[in-house]
């Protein structure tokens, strides 16, 4: 999961993809706006064929609880 | 899902209007880093907006002014009239009778108003078709347009670069020969809380309170209970929920795969949706029309829009095309069409003034 998501979310993040590590935190990111939040629902749908749900997705603060979403989701 | 197959029904001929004062990014008020990046991701660089005083009623009647000189229909064959906005001239009466009589239509002529955003144009052609018949309704003028520039804080940097104003006039009738039309609808109520007028309406009527502008609790945006406020990630949300799975549905019931539509005409809700959606359907960048660029998002005209455009004119000459139309949004409300035959005759966009 980590390889090509990581990628396309430090491109959307604006930030080298060296940095996006489990504890990376989005809050922190003055690009984690509401235009990120969209373009990383489509990301996770393009990759994962998944929709996830907004709320779920704010309330997520670490890259690593993002992979954890998507982990629930595929259970 | 909703569903219906429908026969002996056709689009004669399509008009749009749109207010002649024409707003680009620059014009807009705000941070401009904030309105460069939303306006970048939505695709849009202009949007035409009404002035005080002018209602989606005018751009729509100046559209039908425009069709029926065009397709040469005389004004008492209209047996229907009906108008589909969010932004109608009075909370009563119904706008279609205003228009009635502002159009000099027969008073045999039926009419009345729909209330729909996005999904409109849909299902206001799935009504037209549905109730054209040999005898009685034979001809009707379905009147589609939207002033949503006017619903919105002028605080709301995101609201002001994607909406813009538009009217249409769509003229359906009964045709014996007419190829068969698939339409697909569904609706999400649940939805409804995340693109939303809280106040206005007679569940919480205006008042002083409602008008005060403050910081809104989820985005800090300054908006009143009067003003729209539009949860986009939860649209959005929604939008991928639920629109696949009615291309899936059109295509299953009509046995036309998405690959065999030869123009797919999506409501223009913004570019990274219709880029989203063209990925995902595999839909070729040639059969996906969009003139979001110029125009916004015009709410339920924005599909009728797209068909008066030199680019759709260009594409669909000539009899036996296939087109695909998908409506979605406030609601959660949603709607698609496959209709084939020959291309409706289309009339320049009109500037009103």
């Amino acid at each position: 999961m980590n390889g090509k998501f990581a990628e396309e979310f430090a491109a959307l993040m604006e930030v080298p993809v060296e940095r996006i590590t489990d504890d990376f935190r989005m809050e922190e990111q003055a690009s984690w706006d509401s235009l990120a939040l969209l373009s990383t629902i489509a990301l996770i749908d393009s990759l994962f064929q998944r929709v996830l749900d907004p709320t779920e997705l704010q309330a997520a603060q670490t890259f690593g609880d993002l992979k954890r979403l998507l982990e629930q989701a595929e259970a | 899902m909703g569903f219906r197959k429908l026969q002996h029904a056709r689009v004669v001929g399509v008009a749009a209007a749109v207010p002649d004062n024409v707003r680009s990014n620059d014009d807009l008020e705000g941070d401009p880093v904030e309105i460069a990046r939303t306006a970048k991701l939505c695709g849009i660089e202009a949007r035409y907006v009404a002035p005080d005083g002018m209602c989606a009623s005018d751009l729509c009647q100046r559209a039908a002014e425009d069709l029926l000189k065009g397709i040469g229909w005389k004004r008492d064959s209209i047996d229907l009239l009906i108008f589909l906005s969010q932004t109608p001239d009075y909370v009563v009466p119904a706008t279609s009778c205003v228009l009635q009589h502002r159009l000099g239509l027969s008073p045999q002529c039926a009419a009345f108003d729909m209330s729909l955003g996005c999904s409109g144009y849909l299902y206001g052609l799935m009504v037209a078709f549905g109730m054209v018949a040999p005898q009685g309704i034979r001809r009707v003028l379905l009147l589609v347009g939207d002033t949503p520039s006017k619903m919105v804080s002028p605080h709301d940097v995101a609201a002001n670069v994607l909406f813009g104003d538009a009217g249409s006039a769509t003229a359906i009738e009964y045709d014996e020969s007419a190829g068969e039309s698939y339409f697909v609808a569904g609706t999400d109520g649940v939805g409804g809380r995340s693109l939303i007028i809280p106040a206005g309406g007679f569940r919480t009527p205006c008042n002083a309170d409602t008008a005060r502008r403050k910081p809104h609790p989820v985005d800090r945006v300054l908006r009143s209970e009067e003003d729209l406020y539009m949860d986009g990630s939860a649209v959005f949300s929604l939008t991928l929920n639920h629109v696949p799975a009615l291309i899936d549905s059109l295509a299953s019931t009509s046995g036309w795969s998405v690959g065999s539509v030869d123009h797919w005409l999506f409501h223009q809700a913004n570019r990274f949706m219709l880029d989203h959606f063209a990925r995902k359907l595999s839909i070729a960048p040639d059969r996906m029309l969009s003139n979001i660029d110029r125009f916004g998002n015009t709410s339920p005209p924005s599909i009728p829009l797209l068909m008066v455009s030199e680019d759709f004119q260009s594409r669909c000459k000539g009899a036996g095309q296939r087109y695909g139309m998908v409506g979605f949004g406030v609601g959660f409300s949603w709607a698609g069409a496959l209709l084939s035959g020959a291309s409706p005759v289309t009339l320049p966009l009109a500037r009103h003034a």
